[in-house]
C-alpha cells in the first residue's frame, strides 16, 4: 500500500495500454489481409500483497477449428467445380450453338442437303462438288473437336502434374512450421503469424485435393485424406507424377499416374485408387478420364456412324451401291477400331480425286444414275445406330442411339447440359463457400470501428495512468520537500 | 508463400454483387447487340433441344426446297422441249396427207426439206442438256442420246440409217421388180414370184378375161397367153401379190386391153404380140418401187429405231440367198443412247418431302417420240421428187412410170406416217402428250409441296425466333430496370463505406 504500488500498477497499466496498441495497430494494418486472424490481448489481474496491478498474460487469435474445417470443405469443392466449369466453358465455345457455322448439327444437315442435291441431280457437277465441300467441313470439325478434347486433357495433365510441385511444396511448409510451433521457446507475436501461414497452407492444400484436418493443442496440424491416408503427420508425404506417355484418343486408359508416397514408404494411386474426392485435382482428374473421354466417345460415334452409313449396305444387293466415302487414315473404316476415330476419319482421297464416284459405282454407270446417291442418302436418314458407349453415370449415363442427324443432337445436347450442371454446381459452390466466408469475416475479421473505439479506450486509459504516475510524482515530491 | 487465390478467399459479397450486375448489363448489351438470346450451349437450358430440333427441321426443309428447285428447272425444260415436239408431230401430219400432194411436184419436192429440218429439230430437242446433262436420256444424262443427223443417217462402219435402208432395199431387190420375174414371148408372158418368202414381192394368184388363158400356180409362176383374136378392149389380167412385210395383206396389179399405142402404164395394146410383157413388166416395176418400196423403208425404219436399243438392229445378209443375220451390236450405230427403262418417268426422282418423291425422267426411245423419229425418218428419206415432163416421148414414158411409183411410194408411206402419229396414239403410254400430263402431274406436286414448305419454314423460323432471339424491346427494358437497380447499390455502398468510426476521429 502506498504511493510506490500506485506507481507500479500505473505503470503496468501502461504497459497493458502499449500492448493494447500494439495488437490494434497490427489489426488495424492487416485489416484486409487475406487469412489474417484478429488478435486480442488475454489480460491478467496481478496481485502482491497491497498491489493490485495487470499485465498482459497473452496475444490470443481469433479461431474456431469447426468453421475453419467446414471451410475447407467448401474450398475444395469450389476447387473441384471451378476447375470443371472452366475447362468445359472453353470446350463449349468449340462445340458451338446450334445453328451456329461450326457447329456439328449445322455441317451435318448442310452434308445430308447436299446429298439430296446429289441425289436428284447427280449429274451436276456442283451438285457433287457440294457433297464433297460438306463432307470435307464435317470431317474437318470432327477432327478439330477430337484436337481440342485432346489438347484439353493434355492440358489437365499438364495443370495435374504442376499442382504436384505446388502440394510438396506446402506440404514441406507445413511440416516447417509444425516443427517450428511445437518448439516451446517463440516469440508469441511469431507464433500467432506462424498459424495465420498454417491455415493458410492448409487451404491452399484444401483447394487442390478434399483433406480431413486434426489441429492438435500446440498448433500442429496433421492431414489426411478424407479415407485416411496420411499427408501429413510431423514428416509430410511425397507426391509426384508418373507420365506414361503421350495423351491421345486413341487409348484413352494411357495417362499420367499421380501417386502420393507416405513417410512409412506406402506408395499409392491417388487417382486409380479413387482417393481423390473433391477438390482441383479430383476435377482434373475425372475431367481427363471421365468427361472429356465421354465426350471423345460421343465424337467417335458420331463418325462412326457417318463412315458406316456411306460403306455398309444392309442389304447385300446393294453391297456395290455403298461407298467409302470416309476411311480411317488411309485404310477402309473398321467398326473396331472405333476408339479416337474422329481424330483420324478422313474423306477418301479416291473421291475428292474423282467425284465421279459418288454416283457411278461400276465402270459403264451413268453419270444420271441416282442408284449410289438415293442409296447413301437413304442409309443416313434410315439407318439406326445404337453407341456401344455408356456417358458417365454423373453425366447423366447417355447412350447416343438413332439415326446420325440424332447422333449429333443428342451430343450436342448432351454437352450442353453438362456444361449447363458444371457452371450451375460451381457458382453454387461458390456461394456456399461465400456464406463461409461471411462468418469467418465475422469470426476472424478486423472491425475498424470496433479497433478505433478500442484505441480510444486505451488512449484514455493511457492518460489516466499517465496521470496517475505523474499524481504520484506530485505527491513524491512534495514529500521530499518537506 | 503468396496465396491470392479466388477461390480461397472470395471478395466481400457486396463487391461481388456489383461486379455480377456489372457483367449481367454486358450479357445484356451483348443480346442487343447480336440479337441472340444465349451467349453460348450452356446459358441455353432446355431451349437448347428445341433450337437443335428446329434447326435440323429447317435444314431439312430448306434441302426440299432446293431440290424442288431443281426438279421444278428440269420439268420446265422438259415441257418447253415436249410442246415443240407436240407441234412438229403435227406439222409432220401435214406434210404426210395422202392424195394431196400427189401431183404437185413442187410440193413433193418441198416435203422432203421439210421432213428434214423437222427431223433435224427432233433430233436436237432430243439432245436438249442443262449445263452438260441431256433431259431425254433418263438417268444416262451424261451421254448425247441421239447423235447427230449425219452420222444417225450417212455413218459407216457402223453403218447409219440409209446403209441399213440400202440393205433392204437390196434384199427386197427393189430396183429389179422386188425379186420377180417376167419372161416375155410372142402373145405370151409368164410372171414367177420371188423365190424366197421373206423378200421380194410374193405372188399369190392370177385371174383373167376369158380372151387371155392363165396357166401355171402362185408357186411356179403363171403364164398369160393373149388370144389376139378373142381379146377386146376392156379385158384385162389381173394379179394378186403380197408383200413379205406383211403377208396379209394382199395388192393386185391390173393390166387392160387397150387400142392404143404405145399403151400407158397398166394397159397392153391389142394386136402387139411384145406388149403384154412389157406391160406386166412396167406394172410390177411401178409396184415393186411403190409399195415395196414403202414397206421397204417402214421395215428399215422399223429394225433402226428399234424401241429396245440395246437389242440390236436387225440386218440383212446379201448372199445368195439372202437370209436375216443374228443381230451383231457393233455393226449398225445406235439411234439413242440413253437410258431405257420400263418405267421412264421413274428414271430421275427427286425427294421433295420425307416420303414425297416427284418423278421427272424422260427417255429418248418413249413409244411417242420413237415414233416421231421414225415417222420423220421415213418421209426423208422416201425420194419424193418427181420427173419433170418432156418432148421426148420416150423419156416421158420412162418419166411417167417412174412419176407413177413415186406417188404410190409416197401415198403409201404417207398412209403409214400419218398413221404412225394420228392422234388416235395421244392416250398410249410414252406418247408425248401422256408424257407432258405426268410431268404436270408432277409440277402440280411440286407445287404443294412447295406451298407447305414455304408455310412450314415459315412457322419454323417464327418458332427460332421466340427460341434464340431476344426481343429489343425486352433487353432494352431490363437494362433500364437493372441500370436503376446499380446506380442504387452503388449510391448505398459508397454511403456505408464511409460510415466509419476513422472518419470521426479528430
Amino acid at each position: 500500500m502506498g504511493l510506490s504500488s500506485a506507481l507500479s500498477n500505473a505503470l503496468a497499466g501502461m504497459n497493458v495500454n502499449q500492448r493494447g496498441i500494439d495488437v490494434v495497430s497490427r489489426n488495424v494494418a492487416n485489416q484486409g489481409t487475406p487469412g489474417y486472424h484478429r488478435q486480442s490481448l488475454v489480460l491478467q489481474e496481478t496481485s502482491f500483497g497491497a498491489s493490485a496491478g495487470v499485465r498482459p498474460a497473452s496475444v490470443s487469435r481469433a479461431f474456431d477449428s469447426a468453421l475453419e474445417k467446414q471451410h475447407l470443405v467448401s474450398v475444395s469443392s469450389v476447387g473441384f467445380y471451378g476447375v470443371k466449369a472452366s475447362y468445359l466453358d472453353r470446350m463449349q465455345i468449340e462445340l458451338g450453338r446450334p445453328g451456329d457455322p461450326q457447329s456439328l448439327d449445322t455441317l451435318y444437315s448442310k452434308f445430308e442437303n447436299a446429298l439430296q442435291a446429289m441425289a436428284t441431280n447427280p449429274n451436276d457437277l456442283g451438285a457433287r462438288a457440294g457433297v464433297i465441300n460438306a463432307a470435307q467441313t464435317l470431317v474437318e470439325q470432327l477432327n478439330l473437336l477430337t484436337n481440342q478434347v485432346q489438347e484439353m486433357r493434355r492440358d489437365v495433365e499438364y495443370q495435374m502434374s504442376n499442382s504436384v510441385s505446388e502440394l510438396n511444396t506446402a506440404l514441406k511448409s507445413l511440416e516447417n512450421i509444425n516443427t517450428q510451433l511445437k518448439g516451446q521457446v517463440q516469440d508469441p507475436t511469431a507464433r500467432l503469424a506462424m498459424l495465420d501461414e498454417r491455415d493458410r497452407l492448409v487451404a491452399s492444400i484444401s483447394e487442390k485435393m478434399e483433406i480431413s484436418v486434426n489441429y492438435r493443442d500446440n498448433g500442429t496440424v496433421s492431414l489426411m485424406t478424407p479415407n485416411g491416408v496420411g499427408l501429413l503427420d510431423y514428416t509430410a508425404s511425397q507426391f509426384s507424377f508418373v507420365p506414361t506417355g503421350a495423351v491421345s484418343a486413341n487409348d484413352p486408359d494411357v495417362v499420367g499416374q499421380l501417386m502420393l508416397r507416405t513417410p512409412s514408404g506406402l506408395e499409392v494411386d491417388l487417382v486409380g485408387q479413387g482417393l481423390l474426392t473433391s477438390g482441383s485435382l479430383a476435377g482434373l482428374a475425372e475431367l481427363r478420364d471421365k468427361t472429356l473421354v465421354d465426350m471423345q466417345h460421343q465424337l467417335d460415334d458420331i463418325a462412326s456412324a457417318l463412315a458406316l452409313a456411306m460403306n455398309t449396305a444392309a442389304d447385300p444387293a446393294d453391297d456395290d451401291l455403298a461407298l467409302d466415302l470416309f476411311i480411317d487414315g488411309a485404310n477402309p473404316y473398321d467398326e473396331n477400331d472405333i476408339q479416337g476415330f474422329a481424330g483420324r476419319i478422313r474423306l477418301n482421297p479416291d473421291v475428292i480425286a474423282d467425284p465421279t464416284l459418288l454416283v457411278q459405282y461400276g465402270p459403264d454407270i451413268s453419270l444420271g444414275d441416282q442408284a449410289r446417291p438415293q442409296f447413301l442418302l437413304n442409309n443416313l436418314k434410315t439407318m439406326n445406330f445404337v453407341s456401344d458407349h455408356v456417358s458417365d453415370i454423373d453425366n447423366g449415363g447417355v447412350r447416343l442411339s438413332g439415326r446420325v442427324g440424332d447422333l449429333v443432337s443428342q451430343m450436342i445436347n448432351h454437352q450442353g447440359s453438362i456444361v449447363a450442371n458444371a457452371q450451375s454446381k460451381s457458382s453454387s459452390a461458390m456461394y456456399s463457400l461465400e456464406s463461409v466466408t461471411m462468418r469467418m469475416e465475422e469470426q476472424y475479421g478486423v472491425n475498424i470501428d470496433e479497433e478505433m473505439a478500442r484505441l480510444l479506450q486505451l488512449q484514455t486509459a493511457y492518460s489516466a495512468n499517465a496521470r496517475v504516475i505523474s499524481t504520484v510524482q506530485e505527491l513524491m515530491n512534495a514529500l521530499l520537500r518537506m | 508463400m503468396n496465396i491470392n487465390s479466388k477461390s480461397l478467399y472470395p471478395i466481400s459479397s457486396n463487391v461481388r454483387m456489383l461486379g455480377n450486375m456489372q457483367k449481367q448489363l454486358d450479357g445484356l448489351i451483348n443480346q442487343l447487340g447480336t440479337g441472340k438470346r444465349y451467349g453460348n450451349l450452356a446459358d441455353m437450358g432446355s431451349a437448347r433441344l428445341h433450337a437443335l430440333n428446329l434447326h435440323a427441321r429447317l435444314g431439312k426443309v430448306q434441302g426440299y426446297q432446293a431440290n424442288a428447285q431443281t426438279v421444278q428447272t428440269r420439268i420446265d425444260f422438259h415441257v418447253n422441249a415436249l410442246e415443240r415436239l407436240s407441234e412438229i408431230e403435227s406439222e409432220t401430219r401435214r406434210l404426210a396427207i395422202p392424195s394431196a400432194y400427189g401431183t404437185d411436184g413442187v410440193n413433193m419436192t418441198v416435203i422432203e426439206q421439210q421432213s428434214r429440218s423437222l427431223f433435224n429439230e427432233v433430233i436436237d430437242l432430243l439432245n436438249t442438256e442443262i449445263n452438260g446433262q441431256y433431259i431425254f436420256a433418263g438417268n444416262k444424262s451424261d451421254t448425247k442420246p441421239v447423235p447427230d443427223f449425219k452420222d444417225l443417217m450417212d455413218a459407216t462402219a457402223p453403218d447409219g440409217y440409209r446403209a441399213v435402208l440400202n440393205e433392204y432395199k437390196q434384199a427386197h431387190e427393189v430396183d429389179n421388180l422386188g425379186r420377180m420375174t417376167v419372161a416375155a414371148g410372142a402373145d405370151s408372158a409368164t410372171l414367177a414370184g420371188s423365190p424366197y418368202a421373206d423378200f421380194g414381192i410374193q405372188l399369190v394368184g392370177a385371174t383373167a378375161s376369158d380372151s387371155i388363158a392363165v396357166t401355171g400356180d402362185a408357186a411356179t409362176g403363171y403364164t398369160f397367153t393373149v388370144d389376139q383374136g378373142a381379146v377386146e378392149v376392156g379385158d384385162s389380167v389381173t394379179i394378186t401379190v403380197s408383200l413379205p412385210q406383211d403377208p396379209n395383206k394382199t395388192y393386185t396389179i391390173k393390166l387392160r386391153a387397150t387400142e392404143e399405142t404405145p399403151a400407158g402404164l397398166g394397159q397392153f395394146t391389142i394386136g402387139d404380140p411384145d406388149s403384154i410383157g412389157e406391160a406386166l413388166e412396167k406394172s410390177i416395176d411401178v409396184f415393186a418401187k411403190g409399195e415395196l418400196a414403202a414397206a421397204t423403208v417402214e421395215q428399215a425404219t422399223n429394225a433402226f429405231f428399234t424401241s429396245d436399243p440395246d437389242a440390236g438392229v436387225q440386218r440383212v445378209d446379201l448372199g445368195a440367198p439372202a437370209y436375216y443375220m443374228d443381230v451383231d451390236y457393233d455393226d449398225t450405230i445406235r439411234w439413242y443412247n440413253g437410258q431405257t427403262s420400263d418405267v421412264p418417268r421413274q428414271s430421275m426422282v427427286g425427294q421433295v418431302d420425307e416420303a414425297t418423291r416427284v418423278a421427272f425422267g424422260v427417255q429418248g426411245n418413249e413409244h411417242g417420240l420413237a415414233e416421231l423419229m421414225r415417222g420423220l425418218s421415213m418421209m426423208v428419206v422416201g425420194d419424193f421428187k418427181l420427173a419433170p415432163d418432156s418432148n421426148d416421148p420416150v423419156v416421158k414414158a420412162q418419166n411417167e412410170q417412174k412419176n407413177a411409183a413415186t406417188i404410190a411410194r409416197y401415198e403409201s408411206i404417207a398412209d403409214k406416217v400419218r398413221y404412225r402419229l394420228s392422234d388416235a396414239h395421244n392416250n398410249m403410254p410414252g406418247s408425248i402428250e401422256v408424257i407432258t400430263m405426268e410431268l404436270a402431274l408432277s409440277s402440280v406436286t411440286l407445287k404443294n409441296v412447295g406451298e407447305r414448305h414455304a408455310h412450314f419454314e415459315a412457322q419454323l423460323e417464327n418458332l427460332l425466333f421466340d427460341v434464340e432471339e431476344a426481343p429489343t424491346e425486352e433487353v432494352a427494358m431490363q437494362i433500364l430496370t437493372l441500370t436503376t437497380r446499380m446506380e442504387a447499390s452503388y449510391q448505398v455502398t459508397s454511403m456505408v463505406n464511409r460510415l466509419s468510426l476513422v472518419n470521426f476521429l479528430s
